[in-house]
């Protein structure tokens, strides 16, 4: 009777343990095809994106080759803006502004173009990882993956996949009440045909456009400590490095603090005349980006991070120069 | 006694007066009334009120340790009780000190929400829609930042979409016109 016992014991607790043993197997497969669909395929498509009561609509067009991984994405509707992002530099063209800028990637060869997470070990302190709902985006077989935070400090993620090549078809950001923030899904997508290199080129006159360069050279870490005195749980400090921004004499210092998954940057310079018209002051929000801003002794922090108002709040306010 | 309890507060006692202190709030509740108050009152100097735990809690504790102690009387003998009492009030002493005294510092933050709620206030200001010339002000920034964002929520392609798309109050502006 005890061996039965046992024996029933031990395969209930088999069973309980082989569900989610072979959904964390499932989902870290899942992450891994995500990350290589990123960096290997070529695609191109139109997706919608909403954030609050605004919808725009945009063009993606993908191409990883020798060269590296370059993109182009255009706005479909109001201004024709564009973005041309390669391994070592985004430029962004504003017809509206009549302005270009051009920044140089900075962060390590591994942040591009996928900066997935390394395991899912360490989302797992604070997230839940759900796979496995199977649905139909863009007129492809998808698989989706929730991603639900454990607190209030970071949104949740409700990903689909495409289940023939891993693409991200789909992504929304969920609140607290897992209500949308923000989200975008292709409306049609066209994956692994090959791609004219003149897809890739900006498509509108860039004649008399005033270009913002930011400087090539990359400015010393400064001896003082800039950092954010407190953290919500499960973040920590994943880079500190210094740039330059366009049309910008003084370099900027950029701290960057993640969970694994939620990512908040702070930017530090020294409070000066030409950030003045537009100075960020207190907490604003557009989609899931809270933004955040204040001077602490002569210097403008600005933080920004998709991430609740309570974490880039949290974060901001507690920027200081250091002991 | 509220200078003494004031005193407690800065950390300016030494261990016969915390002794004393500590005793004298145990005893008596217009003394923890006022033990909190100067507590909400330097934590708002300090700005930290968004971490100061609901009112009452140090009554609450005492509340809690004297039930107990009530309770096991009737089984313990003397001696262990008395001892009860007395590690009760030290831990009650403790507790409250550890909660008041050294909150903003000790706490953790994933006890903030929690200390939100129970104040029923939320301290981070409803964060209002970034207006549409300091969104252009920000662009460098999300740019720099888009170099961060994971691509699991294809965030990294997302941040850039933001740049691009934000732009929805100028150009209905632009329509207008």
């Amino acid at each position: 009777m005890t061996g039965y016992f046992f024996h029933r014991f031990t395969l209930v607790v088999l069973l309980g343990l082989a569900a989610p043993l072979a959904q964390a197997a499932d989902a870290q497969a899942l992450f891994a095809r995500m990350q290589q669909a990123g960096r290997s395929l070529d695609y191109e498509g139109t997706f919608v994106y909403q954030h609050g009561d605004q919808l725009e609509s945009l063009r993606i067009v993908h191409k990883a080759g020798a060269s590296g991984v370059r993109e182009r994405l255009v706005s479909l509707n109001g201004a024709p803006r564009e973005i041309i992002r390669t391994e070592s530099e985004v430029r962004c063209y504003l017809p509206d502004e009549n302005a270009a800028l051009i920044e140089h990637r900075r962060a390590d060869k591994r942040s591009f173009p996928a900066l997935l997470p390394d395991s899912l070990v360490h989302l797992k302190s604070n997230y839940t990882i759900q796979v496995g709902k199977e649905g139909r985006i863009a007129g492809r077989k998808a698989v989706s993956v929730h991603i639900k935070p454990r607190d209030a400090y970071r949104y949740g993620y409700l990903l689909w996949a495409d289940e023939a090549s891993g693409l991200l078809l789909k992504a929304s950001l969920l609140n607290e009440h897992g209500g949308v923030v923000e989200q975008y899904m292709f409306a049609q997508v066209s994956i692994g045909k090959s791609i004219p290199e003149s897809e890739l080129k900006p498509q509108y006159p860039t004649k008399g456009v005033v270009w913002q360069r930011a400087d090539d050279e990359t400015p010393a870490l400064p001896t003082g400590q800039w950092t954010a005195a407190q953290l919500p749980a499960g973040y920590s400090l994943s880079a500190r490095l210094m740039r330059r921004l366009p049309a910008r004499k003084q370099p900027v210092e950029h701290l960057v603090y993640s969970d694994g998954l939620a990512v908040v940057s702070v930017f530090i310079e020294k409070a000066g005349d030409e950030a003045k018209p537009n100075v960020l002051s207190g907490l604003t929000h557009m989609g899931a980006v809270h933004a955040f801003g204040k001077v602490v002794d002569g210097h403008q922090v600005t933080v920004v991070g998709e991430a609740p108002a309570l974490t880039v709040d949290m974060i901001g306010e507690s920027v200081w120069s250091g002991p | 006694m509220k200078e003494n309890i004031s005193a407690l507060l800065d950390g300016e006692v030494d261990d016969l007066e915390r002794e004393r202190a500590l005793r004298a709030l145990g005893a008596d509740p217009a003394l923890r009334g006022a033990w909190e108050r100067y507590h909400l009152a330097s934590a708002a100097i300090r700005r930290e009120l968004d971490v100061m735990v609901a009112p009452g809690l140090a009554d609450r504790i005492r509340d809690r340790l004297h039930h107990e102690t009530q309770n096991d009387e009737s089984r313990r003998p003397f001696a262990p009780r008395m001892l009860k009492i007395t590690a009760g009030l030290a831990i009650a002493a403790s507790v409250a000190t550890v909660a008041l005294l050294n909150l903003p510092p000790l706490v953790s933050p994933s006890i903030a929400p929690v200390a939100r709620l129970a104040t029923g206030k939320s301290v981070v200001a409803e964060a209002r829609q970034t207006p549409p010339e300091q969104q252009r002000a920000l662009n460098p920034y999300l740019v720099q930042h888009g170099e961060f964002t994971p691509a699991a929520g294809m965030n990294g392609m997302l941040s850039y979409v933001r740049v691009i798309g934000h732009d929805s109050v100028a150009t209905d502006n632009a329509n207008a016109e």
